[in-house]
Order: structure tokens, then sequence, then C-alpha cells
């Protein structure tokens, strides 16, 4: 796959991959940063095939936030006077599948996000993830019954 | 029972309306990417241990120098700006193909390509450089392990990914990687250095020549120094008088 066409692709995909680790992580740097490193891993090693590149991007993106997170940054309001991470944490909890995924593990929240928003299979998550499918099964039905709890305390 | 296709709609309803950053920075390029404080300071930082360093190891070269005329072993380099000798001999490694020269002490030498490793995507040529002993060598090399106080040097296609970038993809761990600047040959490049292991520490330089980027890297360590008394000083000094010709 030539840069380009790896940066064509990418760029295809950016909005929704985005969003899903907007979702996942609640702050923005670390999903730009994230999806910064994803791209950058493509380019020197991309993945074998196009098809099921989301999934490909979302899971190396969420591995590198991982490093990231344990990074001590400095908070992005000691610069600015204010965290835009506020913004999006409040517009998160205003929406119903925010506050849904509020209540999870961040692991969790990967692969409800991956399933409902990216559209993936539990094979495909579990290929891309690196374990096998029954622990994908057992992650989301854990998930899955956490959100419903959180609908019903909700109702 | 939560309803799956209704949890699909409302979840790409919802997250869809999520703003997204300014199109100009999806791509990483030197404009749009967002240093932290952090990084800034350790750039700055080791900017001002290299420089001091440099100024060091000018020093030395002159010494160095007056040792080479006492006996050069190979044909010098186009444009060598500083004929540097190490450890009481001139030992030239030229790479036409890749347009560089770097100089070695008297006893080191190319190692042989490992076997079975497979280069991965976008490198186009690997050179090990050993201070140790066939024997030595032999013992310690294998797919995919580092050997300790060797210089490995390594060009790649870069794709668009410029050398501040680079140690992102190269293993360096953002818990512990420690980024810099620096001058290799008077051409601009970056530093990294991280912990592969408790014992061992790897270090990494990156610098742009056009659609390629040329990376030197050595792991130091268990200890202060390697085998036939080879330190990270001499693993500078290599990889300070790398030249372009």
């Amino acid at each position: 796959m030539t840069a380009e066409r790896w940066a064509e692709l990418y760029r295809l995909e950016f909005p929704r991959l985005y969003r899903a680790l907007l979702a996942v992580l609640r702050d923005r740097d670390r999903a730009l940063d994230a999806l910064h490193d994803a791209f950058v891993a493509g380019l020197r090693h991309p993945p074998a095939h196009d098809a099921d590149l989301a999934g490909w991007l979302f899971v190396v993106a969420i591995r590198s936030s991982r490093r990231l997170r344990r990074l001590p940054l400095l908070p992005l309001e000691w610069v600015t006077g204010h965290s835009g991470d506020d913004e999006i944490e409040a517009t998160l909890d205003r929406m119903e599948v925010g506050r849904l995924l509020a209540g999870l593990t961040e692991r969790q929240r990967a692969m409800v996000v991956a399933q409902f928003y990216l559209g993936l299979d539990h094979r495909e998550i579990a290929r891309h993830f690196g374990v096998k499918t029954g622990t994908v099964s057992a992650t989301l039905a854990q998930a899955k019954a956490r959100m419903r709890a959180e609908v019903r305390n909700a109702s | 029972m939560l309803p799956e296709l209704t949890i699909d709609r409302v979840f790409r309803r919802e997250l869809d309306s999520l703003p997204l950053p300014p199109e100009g920075s999806w791509i990483p390029t030197r404009a749009a990417s967002r240093p932290s404080i952090l990084l800034t300071t350790l750039v700055v930082a080791a900017t001002v241990v290299l420089v001091l360093g440099a100024a060091t190891l000018a020093r030395e070269a002159s010494d160095a120098a007056a040792a080479a005329r006492r006996g050069v072993s190979t044909a010098p380099l186009i444009n060598l700006p500083r004929p540097t000798c190490l450890r009481g001999g001139c030992n030239v490694y030229r790479n036409d193909a890749f347009g560089y020269g770097i100089v070695l002490p008297a006893d080191w030498r190319v190692a042989p390509p490992v076997r079975g490793r497979t280069p991965p995507t976008g490198e186009l040529e690997r050179v090990e450089f050993t201070g140790q002993t066939s024997d030595e060598w032999t013992h310690l090399v294998g797919i995919d392990v580092v050997v300790p106080w060797d210089l490995v040097v390594e060009v790649h296609e870069r794709r668009g990914v410029l050398a501040m970038d680079w140690w992102r993809v190269d293993g360096c761990d953002r818990n512990s990687c420690v980024v810099g600047q620096t001058t290799l040959s008077q051409l601009s490049g970056y530093t990294a250095s991280w912990p592969i292991e408790p014992s061992l520490r790897m270090h990494a330089y990156y610098v742009q020549r056009g659609d390629r980027m040329l990376v030197l890297r050595y792991a130091t360590g268990p200890g202060n120094e390697g085998p036939r008394g080879i330190t990270e000083r001499t693993l500078q000094q290599i990889v300070d008088s790398l030249t372009f010709g």
C-alpha cells in the first residue's frame, strides 16, 4: 500500500474513528494523539488488507492511548486556563450513549463502541484485540448488563 | 434485553454529532503536531546536553585526528568534514548506495546479516556494526534480538513520516521515552532513548534525507561498559562521525 493510498483511507475513516475514540477515552487530545500514532504505525507496517481498516486503526489507537495515559502530561488547563475536555465530558454526559458508556470500564467501552458504532462482529473484535471470541462475548455481556442496569436506574 | 438494532442507531445518531477537530490536524505533520510541555522541556534539556556533549566530542575529535596520521587503513570519505579515527586507527565504512559513511574503531567490523530476519515494510537496508568477535557475536545474535553495544544503521522509506515522529513507531514507549534534537553531519535530527529491559537502554538517532530516513540505533547495558572496553561514549563518537557524501 502506498503512503498516498494509506493517507486517503485514513482520511475516509478519520471522522468515525475519532468519534469512537472520544466515546471511549473522553479526551480530545488522547483521541487525536492515539489516531496519529495509529496512522504512523500503519505507514510503517500497514495492515494486510484494506477491508476492516477501521477496526485495525481503532485497536492500534486504543493500545497507543493506554501508553499515553501513563505519561504524566501537564494538564491542558495549566496552559490555556480551561480544559476543552470538560466540554467533551459534558457533551457525552448529555447523551444517552455517553451516560451508558460512562459506567463501563475502558476495555468494555472499546468493545461496545467497536460493536455498536463501528459495526464489528465478535470475531472481528476478537481478532483485532488479540483475544478469544469467548472473551469478547463475556466482556460485551457484562457491559450490556451494566448498561441495562443504568437504563433501569434512569427510568 | 436491549434491542440491539436500536442501540446501533442510537450510537450512530449520538456519536456522529460529536465535533471533529480541524481537518488540517487529522494527519500528523510538523505543523499540526502538538508536543506536550513535558516533551518540549525534554527536547530543550536534551538539546543543551547534546550541545555540551558535541563541544566535548569536537575537542576529542581533534586529538583523534592526530592519531589518524599514525595509520590510516582505508580510503577517506568524500566530503568527510572531520576525519575522526577512533581508538588508535581508522576504519571507515562507506555506503555508496545510500550515500553515507561512518568511522569505526579499528577493531570493529560489519556483522553478517541475521539469518531468517524479515525486514519490516519500508526498510531498504540494515547494517550492523560490532566490536565483538565473530564467536561472541554469533552466540548473542538471533531474530529480533538486540545485541548490546553494537551499532545498527538502517535506511527506511520515509513515507511522509518526519524524523521528529519516527520514535513513535520505533518501540520508544511514551511512558519512558526521552526525545531530543541533535545535529549529525550538519543535518538536524532527532534522538530518542528508552529502556528495553531493566538492564538495557536503547538509543536512537533519526535523520531525514529526502524521502528516506536514516536510523542509527544502539543498546547499552548491562553496566556502563561492554566487551573490549566499549562504552556509550565510543558509540556516540561513532554516531558523531556520520557523514553524508
